[in-house]
């Protein structure tokens, strides 16, 4: 089993350009995790990502700045049609990406098989959170680190990463998903997307704003899901972070918006045997990427250093979803 | 303080010339940076009006490659749009050159969108991954872009920060 791990934390931090990538890189992240523009990858948005041609140049740029690349291949591959994960999976082995990032089983067997020197990363798509999962995950395709579902306290990361033998990722920053991550049909009903097939949560094309009378509304589909007055921060509009009517009372029945900022657990999850620390958030931007990667940079180095990082806890509040922020699972009570 | 916007009157001598001058960028970057062009996909064909709330004129980009063009139009003018992105001046700008995170300006309700949310968002990603600067936009000649550029970054910090 793992034995006590103590080396630095290290910091992965999405990139959905490739000024992004350099963005995150030079904010400070060890490594950087981008996707293709197609639907193997879970942020398949208009005018993000990747061009195949680009990964070679993007890992040679990375190495020499002493990062690393990875390519995330995290959607599921569609019965009777895997050409394109097979070909993004070909694609990442030969511009010798560092990892990929994939939650499929197909994906996961096909990269295996064909690239064993290809390095696996589990995706949190593929929510596997208990010993038995990660070890079927480890022993079947060789998978060297495992991104966690974002449900689980730092109590029971630690007990976790006792008893598996592979890498583990916790996410410490961006936005969160309440599901079962990977298993989440909410888009699917409401949109033709999918972010587990198409690789698009509440596809933009399904998303609208209008305003009247000092107040947006946010629809998704055919579904108004929230109000906002004028001066009320918003959230995505996601049905999860939606405002439902209940007893005649609107609340966030399944999530408030709010981000994770898990920056206060860095000891906490370090202690608990976690190897890295991920940012959520491709489609964010340069701007999103250089500020969160600035702060967690610094926070990572004042741990290693014996200081407190609680200076740094308010760096990245205005950054929050609906500008609140939130722990999470990792100070759970509720269970 | 702010100072209340001029009329849109007082520009009209020179949206014409400005509309013309914005046209010819666009289309020199068509031939240039024909990538950020192919990044915007289908939302080639669209039309995004960009309001600065501050500004009695807004502006209507239709990328279409080599017949893409910005019209200048008056804040008022009644113009069909795919989607209308609003905003101060100075915040339209930081996302332009991506010194401004768009969700954040958008939860805070800096910007505002009207229409086609898609088309807005393959913008922002072309442009985010164009790293295209205010010389990209006025067609200067590309030995002196670095330097008027820096120059002009140096401004707009002081601009948004409130330095004199």
């Amino acid at each position: 089993m793992a034995s006590p791990k103590r080396k630095k934390l290290e910091l992965v931090c999405p990139a959905g350009s490739v000024p992004m990538m350099r963005a995150a890189v030079e904010g400070g992240a060890d490594s950087v995790y981008c996707g293709l523009q197609d639907e193997t990858n879970a942020r398949n948005f208009p005018g993000l990502n990747l061009e195949a041609a680009d990964l070679p140049a993007a890992v040679r740029w990375t190495r020499e700045k002493g990062g690393k690349l990875l390519l995330a291949i995290n959607t599921f591959a569609r019965a009777g049609n895997t050409a394109a994960w097979q070909k993004a999976v070909d694609s990442a082995a030969r511009s010798r990406v560092n990892a990929i990032i994939a939650a499929d089983l197909g994906v996961l067997a096909y990269a295996h098989s064909v690239w064993p020197d290809l390095r696996l990363h589990l995706s949190v798509q593929a929510a596997a959170g208990t010993p038995q999962a990660i070890a079927f995950y480890a022993q079947a395709y060789g998978v060297k680190r495992v991104v966690l579902p974002r449900v689980l306290s730092v109590e029971e990361i630690a007990r976790l990463t006792k008893s598996v033998d592979v890498e583990i990722e916790a996410f410490v920053y961006g936005g969160l998903c309440v599901m079962a991550e990977g298993r989440c049909a909410l888009s699917s009903y409401a949109t033709p997307g999918s972010p587990n097939l198409t690789g698009v949560c509440s596809p933009p094309e399904s998303v609208s704003f209008t305003e009247a009378h000092g107040t947006m509304t946010s629809r998704l589909g055919e579904f108004a899901i929230d109000h906002h007055a004028a001066n009320e921060p918003a959230g995505y509009p996601t049905l999860c972070k939606g405002r439902f009517v209940l007893d005649e009372k609107p609340s966030y029945l399944f999530e408030d918006p709010v981000s994770l900022n898990a920056m206060d657990m860095l000891a906490g999850l370090r202690r608990a045997g976690v190897t890295a620390v991920k940012v959520e958030g491709r489609q964010r931007g340069k701007a999103y990427v250089s500020r969160v990667a600035r702060a967690f940079r610094l926070a990572i180095d004042a741990l290693e250093a014996g200081e407190p990082t609680a200076p740094y806890a308010d760096l990245l509040t205005d950054l929050a979803e609906g500008r609140r922020e939130t722990s999470g699972a990792y100070k759970k009570s509720w269970r | 303080m702010v100072l209340p916007s001029p009329p849109t009157w007082l520009f009209q001598p020179v949206m014409a010339p400005l509309s013309a001058m914005l046209t010819a960028s666009v289309r020199r970057l068509a031939t240039e940076r024909p990538e950020v062009f192919r990044r915007l996909g289908r939302f080639q064909q669209a039309a995004f009006l960009i309001c600065p709330t501050d500004l009695p004129f807004a502006f209507k980009l239709t990328p279409l490659t080599q017949q893409g063009a910005i019209k200048v139009v008056g804040a008022a003018d009644r113009e069909a749009y795919s989607v209308r992105i609003s905003g101060t001046f100075m915040t339209l700008l930081g996302l332009f050159d991506g010194t401004i995170d768009a969700d954040s300006s958008f939860f805070a309700g800096h910007i505002k969108m009207d229409g086609a949310t898609d088309a807005a968002l393959a913008l922002h990603n072309a442009l985010e991954a164009a790293e295209l600067g205010p010389g990209d936009i006025l067609g200067l000649p590309s030995p002196l872009k670095p330097v008027f550029d820096k120059m002009f970054a140096g401004l707009y910090t002081r601009a948004r920060h409130g330095v004199a």
